[in-house]
């Protein structure tokens, strides 16, 4: 049970409000992908959840950007 | 700009201006800095060799002028739609051999660095030389940054300039520096990252990045911006933001017309002024008519809207300096993105309430081609300030001495406008153009008080683009229209008045035979031949239809009463002896306008902005044959109804 949990990863979208993750993978064609990663979201960085709602806001190095939920289920992180 | 000495024929021309890109992420104060330093000695046109419009201005360092181009907002070089990756391109490839070099001009916000830093250390592999310009100091100081300019200057292994682009503090400083870089320009180093271990390149990148941040900067505690947060909850909200941005929205037309209606009297009578002044000083003949009637008239027909349009950009780079409009295109995405446009989409959407032109200019900060196709297609059915004269016409004529329900029949036809655009963006999104609406990812600056100075100047760059490129076309058709409504000359009835001769001058000239031969067509629609003729003549700008119809009804050139036309529109009557502007006619006209595309330099920036005629054409076609259904419906309708 333990072992299964510790690889779950969940989406940016079920976190909870003010947690911090770390994105382990993006799904999304390519031009979503690199755009993502140019506002530093991209597997290996920190991202913490400001705001759940439509528009999804996140908190990136320091800076906050505005996400579609849909976008933000796309995102998938590790638990900390 | 080569300098050959005559001394020395041997050598080989020097030229000794450069090139200076200014390149940052967007919301760095780029635009900002850029004004600073070139003032009002900047254009937009085409970066040289490239059909991407940048804005261009001179700037003068120690006696030598430089071109500075402000490069669009780029997050990365690897990303982007067609315009972005124009840009990247521009700034990849080699300086013409015009100028002496090309350096690179990079801004980096001081309390957003390692993001920044990832733009960064792209722009360090270029091999080019690099100027680093670091903005917002003011603000990093006063939320307790603290940047070690030299250890940061060391690691990117280029010169670092602190600067406050909205007071111009740094900025002389900045400019020294760029002139010693400009006198020995070397490429800045390739920052150590791509040397370490494998691994994708945003993870070498980002750590670098990382890296770097943290051995210049020491940041303060992690504190939430709850001013931030909470004016977020509110402005993106379904019920307080939609009210806040109802508010907004009627603030700002609200604003654009009460503040445009004295300079747009005053531009009219100018104009007027100087066609009676070409009157009388030009010998009688087609000369002196084309002059007047035809460039002086097309030309004040042009410039009367820029009030319009510059209060409007004003406005939208108040909002946008002070954080709102990226709050707001969140809202809007919510809204929009089920009919298949994106949310940022509403900010020329917004635009072309002013004219379509600089509306489908502002679709560049819509990153997915396909969702730019779609919004521009759909821009020009929403009202734009040309069709206003045209509703105030017939809203006058459908309710004569009803106030309110002209007011009510303007805001229907605005609606119109609006709900006609968001069906066929629904509609091409589920035929035409299939893919799915790019989903929103916008960065939300921080709040900030407004730059007037910004302010002025963004608006001074849209209405200079706005007469260059609507003046020009129209300027053009208007002439070939007034050609068309003067010839063949037709010799009057002796003893008429100048309006019945105008009028059956108008009857016998081309324009007049071409409304002849269109009445089947139209006469579904309720209309006659001389209504013809006024759709015919707006078709270079709407709204010439008002003075077309004057004349051609017979109320005379000038029109300035407008009880006088209102009273002959009222009075006309079709061959039969039935009054011509029923209200079923009158109904059915305004739809027409409504939907019309009747623009010819809408088309040609559509071209330009989605690089085929095909869009333009199409763009012409579909809204031609949604303004005769609308029209047909409307008369057979409301005819059928009884109200003919």
């Amino acid at each position: 049970m333990a072992i299964v949990e510790q690889y779950l990863t969940h989406s940016l979208f079920d976190r909870p409000l003010r947690s911090k993750s770390r994105i382990s993978r993006v799904e999304g064609d390519d031009a979503t992908v690199l755009r993502l990663e140019g506002l530093g979201l991209a597997p290996g960085r920190s991202v913490h959840v400001e705001r759940k709602g439509d528009p999804f806001i996140v908190r990136v190095y320091g800076c906050r950007v505005g996400l579609a939920p849909a976008l933000a289920r796309s995102i998938h992180v590790d638990d900390f | 700009m080569a300098v050959t000495s005559e001394a020395m024929p041997r050598a080989a021309a020097q030229p000794t201006s450069s090139r200076i890109l200014l390149v940052s992420n967007p919301n760095t104060g780029k635009t900002t800095l850029f004004n600073q330093l070139t003032g009002l000695r900047h254009k937009t046109s085409n970066f040289p060799g490239t059909t991407f419009e940048v804005r261009a201005g001179r700037v003068r360092i120690e006696g030598v002028e430089h071109d500075v181009y402000d490069m669009p907002g780029l997050y990365s070089l690897e990303s982007g739609n067609e315009e972005e990756r124009a840009a990247i391109e521009a700034i990849n490839s080699p300086s013409d051999t015009t100028h002496r070099s090309d350096i690179v001009l990079l801004l980096l916000d001081a309390t957003n660095l390692t993001r920044h830093l990832y733009l960064a250390s792209q722009i360090l592999e270029l091999g080019k030389p690099v100027v680093i310009g670091l903005t917002m100091i003011d603000i990093a100081k006063k939320r307790g940054y603290r940047v070690d300019i030299d250890v940061l200057a060391e690691h990117l292994g280029c010169p670092v300039c602190p600067i406050v682009p909205r007071t111009g503090n740094g900025v002389p400083e900045l400019l020294e520096t760029c002139a010693r870089t400009i006198d020995h320009p070397r490429p800045a180093p390739r920052p150590k990252l791509l040397k370490q271990t494998d691994g994708p390149a945003h993870a070498l990148r980002y750590s670098w990045a990382e890296t770097v941040n943290e051995s210049s900067v020491i940041e303060p505690e992690e504190t939430d911006d709850r001013f931030a947060q909470r004016l977020d909850a509110v402005l993106t909200h379904s019920v307080s933001g939609l009210l806040v941005f109802g508010l907004v929205m009627f603030g700002v037309f609200y604003l654009i017309f009460s503040l445009a209606a004295l300079p747009m009297d005053l531009i009219d009578s100018f104009m007027g002024s100087v066609g009676g002044f070409v009157g009388r000083v030009l010998p009688e003949g087609p000369v002196r008519d084309m002059t007047v009637d035809g460039i002086i008239a097309g030309v004040g027909g042009v410039l009367v809207f820029l009030p319009q349009i510059c209060i409007l950009f004003f406005c939208i780079s108040i909002l946008e300096d002070s954080g709102y409009l990226a709050r707001a295109a969140c809202l809007m995405d919510r809204m929009l993105r089920h009919i298949g446009l994106p949310g940022k989409a509403f900010v020329p959407m917004l635009s072309a309430h002013a004219c379509a032109i600089p509306g489908i200019m502002a679709t560049r900060v819509i990153e997915d081609r396909r969702d730019r196709l779609v919004t521009i297609l759909v821009l020009p059915l929403l009202t734009c300030s040309a069709r206003l004269p045209v509703y105030a016409m017939l809203t006058a004529l459908l309710f004569p001495s009803d106030p309110l329900k002209v007011a009510l029949a303007f805001t229907a036809a605005y609606g119109l406008g609006i709900a006609a655009a968001l069906g066929m963006a629904f509609l091409f999104r589920r035929t035409m153009v299939r893919t799915p609406t790019a989903p929103l990812m916008i960065e939300l600056p921080s709040y900030k008080m407004p730059s007037l100075k910004t302010a002025f100047f963004a608006s001074y760059d849209r209405g200079l683009v706005f007469v260059r490129k609507a003046g020009t076309v129209i300027l053009a058709i208007s002439v070939i229209l007034w050609w068309l409504m003067s010839f063949p000359s037709y010799e009057p009835d002796a003893g008429v008045s100048e309006s019945v001769a105008s009028q059956q001058a108008l009857e016998h000239s081309y324009a007049g035979r071409l409304g002849h031969g269109i009445e089947p067509v139209l006469s579904p629609l309720g209309y006659d031949w001389r209504i013809g003729v006024g759709i015919i003549s707006s078709f270079a700008a709407r709204e010439v239809l008002v003075s077309a119809l004057s004349v051609i009804y017979g109320a005379g050139e000038e029109a300035d009463d407008g009880s006088i036309l209102l009273d002959r529109l009222h009075a006309a009557k079709r061959s039969d002896g039935t009054p011509v502007f029923t209200f079923a006619t009158s109904a059915s006209l305004l739809v027409f306008f409504v939907l019309a595309m009747q623009c010819l330099p809408t088309q040609a920036v559509t071209r330009r902005e989605t690089g085929l005629w095909r869009w333009a054409a199409l763009q012409w076609g579909y809204m031609t044959v949604l303004a005769y259904l609308g029209g047909l419906i409307t008369y057979q309708g409301l005819s059928a109804l009884g109200m003919g």
